[in-house]
């Protein structure tokens, strides 16, 4: 239908509609009123709850740590400019690594053939905009050297979140921040590994994105 | 019938205490608009509605609890009907009367959910109504209360007539009955 | 629509196996809803930001269609505006054509279910694979969803591992963790090279085009980032104000759903891939349904288009947990359903959905919107009756009560007679009543009434 005889038929419903007084918004703060906390004690405690981690201390004694634990894999990264932590990558590769790259070519067959890769990567290394203290999200904006990927196909997502962009919850980074989300072409909020209770309500991790979430302070 | 009800009751004077909470919320926030076609009919409503009590209600809010005496031995346990729950807002109303007299009152399961009998659901969908009816029935029993207590007649009458089709060994009153003792007739 | 009433079908569910696992789960639900409204003080001044919103979005609904669509073809997207289903899924076709696909892939969408659009398009020669884990499972075994968030409460996990077995050619499994991994491997296989990806939109701000798509797998993110054309659908009053505003409902979503505070995955996309972004669809198109929705704006009971598809009317209600999804024949069950499904697709066949409510009230408790759902069905029940088109055969036992009621001396009468049939039956039970009295006692006894009436007490005991 064209757009003007669409909008047209819904003012016509409008005009017939009983709805409820339609209230004119209110400009007072969208911020929800939660209690003060200690904010990089409550993410991390809200992340454990959600099968997260959250690694203070030497953040690169906390990539070492991951790294030995599973092994070396493919790793599809940021690009260096784009991590708070300059040699982050860097660990990866000197631990064995092969890094995938994560530019996706436009044409239809090449894409394919180049997302056909991404079948079995290991580490996803990205930065994190923003966490959410009462939620245990991270914010995740995609860009040059920011490929979404990174965060979505691999089993081990590791995000470096620098200390000083924790936010008590979603509406108070959203309230500040709003302008920062159609900015980019991709904002999303993680909220702990993926997970599905669809069979028999039984919880389960990594269904189609990562099993594991490590957000890594970076002071 | 409403009409009939209002001009009747409009005629008297006092809070008109009724001892069912869904028909106090029927007189309460239906019947000025059922009968908006009559302005003094809907006016007589408006009357009406603004002396209406739940029974509870008028026993917590109106009497005060003071001096009222329990008049039951063994333990009971109590089902909170829908409408003087949610609609009337009286959460709690009916457990305050009942640990105020001082009997046992043994804590219900899933106390809140509905018995199934909604007014004429239970003859339009007697199945499903059945199936809520033996869960809370299910819920009593598990209790072992000697007395279920309830504030609503239908409820009541819905409930114990499934009890006795069950077999259930337990006596159902209405809450005015626990307070107030029973006069034989 | 099949032909058979909701009472007929709700009976015959009463106690399956199915309607049993829906009602599990639908508790289980409940608890965790309850538990994250404990945990978040702020709650109820989230749902009066809700409901402001909603209900001041669709009071001026053209005109925030109209800044969305600017938007999101500001952000270098295109946007269809479909008056119903044909429209919309021969659009989509289309969109399919040009970009020369053959394998789309899509996540979980209610309102894609509502205009069929996945029956167009294999009609159209595409394959199309759901990949949510539940609809997956659904479209594997060709089955209906039975809950709007959690479509295979009704199945066991046997049930799934026998379908893996037969239809992907895998061992037999039935441990969540294995059946979970197979889905994966098997769809993640099918993700990466996906022409198209549909999705559904759960909001979208009209100032910035900006759509969010909330999902706990991954798969949403999947669907709208790895095929190179993405085609979100959109029932019309799924836009709000701005990104603030999004964010409101947000706040509320997952903890009345699942109990999550935020569900794992909110993916807020505006316009395809930039140019020089490393990846992304390249094409990105919103598809703005209205199917029906200007006559539920039009209605009585529009209020129910402030609804935010969160489920947690269903998982409350005690007649869904009893006959779980199915009874309902339509796309939308529960409470809310049983108020939309009538206006949006016709009263014809559905005159009982909005009596398949004992009006306990406990969805508008829970509703994040604050819908009256009660009234809206009350509502409903008056127009019903007023055609008379379901259960006209108590009409005539409830003029006689009627007569009765308002005829004291009849009443008196009455009255009297069935003291004496009290009386007869010793102050006991009727087991079997005749005629219309037969739906009673299928199920329940009723009480003989008192061998002396209250009117003959009172006038014995305290005078006239």
């Amino acid at each position: 239908m064209e757009r003007d005889a669409f909008l047209t038929r819904v003012r016509s419903g409008i005009s017939g509609a009983t709805l409820p007084p339609a209230p004119e918004l209110d400009p007072g703060p969208l911020t929800p009123e939660l209690a003060d906390v200690d904010l990089v004690e409550r993410f991390g405690t809200v992340l454990a709850t959600l099968d997260g981690t959250l690694h203070t201390g030497d953040p690169r004694a906390a990539i070492e740590e991951i790294i030995a634990h599973h092994g070396p894999g493919p790793l599809l990264a940021w690009d260096d400019e784009h991590l708070p932590l300059p040699d982050a990558v860097h660990r990866f590769l000197q631990s064995g690594c092969a890094r995938t790259d994560g530019v996706v070519p436009h044409s239809a067959e090449k894409r394919l053939t180049h997302q056909g890769g991404y079948f079995d990567v290991l580490y996803g290394l990205t930065g994190a905009e923003a966490g959410f203290a009462e939620t245990g999200s991270i914010v995740v904006r995609s860009g040059p050297g920011r490929p979404r990927m990174a965060s979505l196909v691999p089993l081990v997502h590791i995000a470096l979140l620098p200390s000083d962009r924790i936010f008590r919850s979603p509406m108070h980074w959203l309230t500040e921040h709003g302008a920062d989300v159609a900015a980019v072409a991709n904002t999303v909020y993680i909220t702990g590994p993926s997970r599905t209770a669809d069979i028999e309500q039984r919880l389960e991790l990594g269904v189609h994105g990562p099993r594991e979430v490590h957000v890594v302070v970076i002071e | 019938m409403a009409a009939h009800t209002v001009s009747v009751l409009d005629a008297t004077e006092g809070p008109i205490v009724v001892p069912s909470g869904s028909c106090a919320a029927m007189m309460i926030d239906h019947y000025a608009d059922l009968l908006s076609d009559d302005d003094a009919l809907a006016a007589a409503a408006r009357r009406v509605a603004g002396r209406v009590r739940e029974f509870t209600q008028f026993v917590v809010d109106d009497l005060g609890l003071d001096g009222l005496e329990a008049d039951a031995t063994g333990p009971i346990t109590f089902h909170p009907s829908c409408h003087g729950l949610r609609h009337l807002g009286l959460r709690g109303y009916g457990e305050r009367v009942l640990d105020h007299v001082g009997v046992e009152r043994r804590p219900l399961e899933a106390a809140e959910e509905c018995c199934g009998f909604g007014g004429l659901f239970a003859v339009e969908m007697p199945e499903i109504s059945g199936a809520l009816m033996e869960t809370k029935i299910g819920h009593v029993e598990a209790t072992g209360a000697e007395t279920l207590v309830g504030y609503d007649m239908s409820c009541l009458m819905h409930l114990a007539g499934g009890m006795r089709r069950r077999g259930t060994d337990v006596e159902v009153r209405h809450i005015a009955e626990i307070i107030a003792g029973e006069d034989e007739a | 629509m099949t032909t058979s009433t909701f009472s007929e079908r709700g009976a015959a569910a009463v106690g399956s196996a199915a309607a049993a696992a829906v009602g599990d789960g639908a508790r289980h639900l409940i608890e965790k809803r309850a538990a994250a409204v404990d945990a978040y003080p702020a709650m109820d001044a989230m749902r009066d930001r809700v409901r402001e919103i909603r209900l001041h979005t669709l009071a001026h609904l053209d005109a925030y269609l109209a800044d969305f669509a600017d938007s999101v073809e500001a952000a270098g997207g295109h946007v269809f505006f479909a008056a119903d289903a044909d429209e919309a899924n021969a659009y989509i076709l289309g969109v399919a054509g040009e970009a020369g696909a053959e394998l789309v892939v899509k996540s979980k969408s209610m309102v894609t279910e509502e205009i069929e659009l996945n029956g167009a398009l294999e009609a159209g020669g595409l394959t199309i694979v759901e990949t949510d884990l539940g609809e997956f499972i659904v479209q594997l075994s060709g089955d209906r969803p039975s809950h709007i968030v959690a479509p295979v409460l009704h199945w066991t996990k046997e049930q799934v591992g026998h379908l893996f077995a037969d239809q992907l050619g895998v061992p037999y499994a039935d441990e969540p963790t294995e059946l979970n991994q197979i889905a994966r491997t098997h769809l993640r296989r099918i993700f990466l090279r996906a022409d198209m990806g549909i999705s559904g939109v759960n909001f979208a701000a009209a100032s910035t085009g900006t759509i969010a798509i909330v999902t706990n797998e991954g798969n949403g993110r999947l669907t709208t980032t790895a095929p190179r054309v993405h085609v979100a659908v959109m029932g019309m009053e799924r836009v709000v104000p701005t990104v603030e505003d999004l964010g409101v409902m947000l706040e509320v979503l997952g903890r009345s759903a699942t109990g999550q505070s935020l569900t794992t995955y909110t993916n807020l996309i505006t316009g395809p891939r930039r140019p020089d972004d490393d990846d992304g669809p390249d094409e990105f198109h919103v598809v703005i349904v209205d199917n029906g929705r200007t006559a539920v704006l039009g209605d009585e009971v529009s209020e129910v288009l402030a609804c935010i598809r969160c489920g947690a009317c269903l998982n409350i209600c005690p007649v869904y947990r009893t006959v779980g999804g199915h009874a309902y024949g339509d796309v939308y069950p529960g409470p809310v359903g049983s108020v939309l499904s009538p206006i949006l697709f016709g009263f014809e066949g559905r005159e009982e959905l909005p009596y398949a409510c004992t009006l306990c009230g406990a969805c508008l408790e829970v509703c994040p919107a604050r819908i009256d759902l009660p009234s809206l069905l009350v509502n409903l029940r008056e127009r019903v009756a007023q055609e008379g088109t379901a259960f006209s055969w108590l009409d005539r036992p409830l003029d006689a009560y009627e007569f009765a009621a308002t005829h004291p001396t009849m009443w008196t009468a009455s009255i009297d007679g069935a003291s004496l049939a009290g009386r007869a039956n010793r102050g006991g039970w009727f087991k079997r009543l005749p005629w219309r009295g037969k739906t009673w006692t299928s199920v329940r006894n009723l009480p003989a009434p008192a061998v002396t009436s209250f009117r003959r007490w009172w006038k014995k005991h305290h005078g006239a």
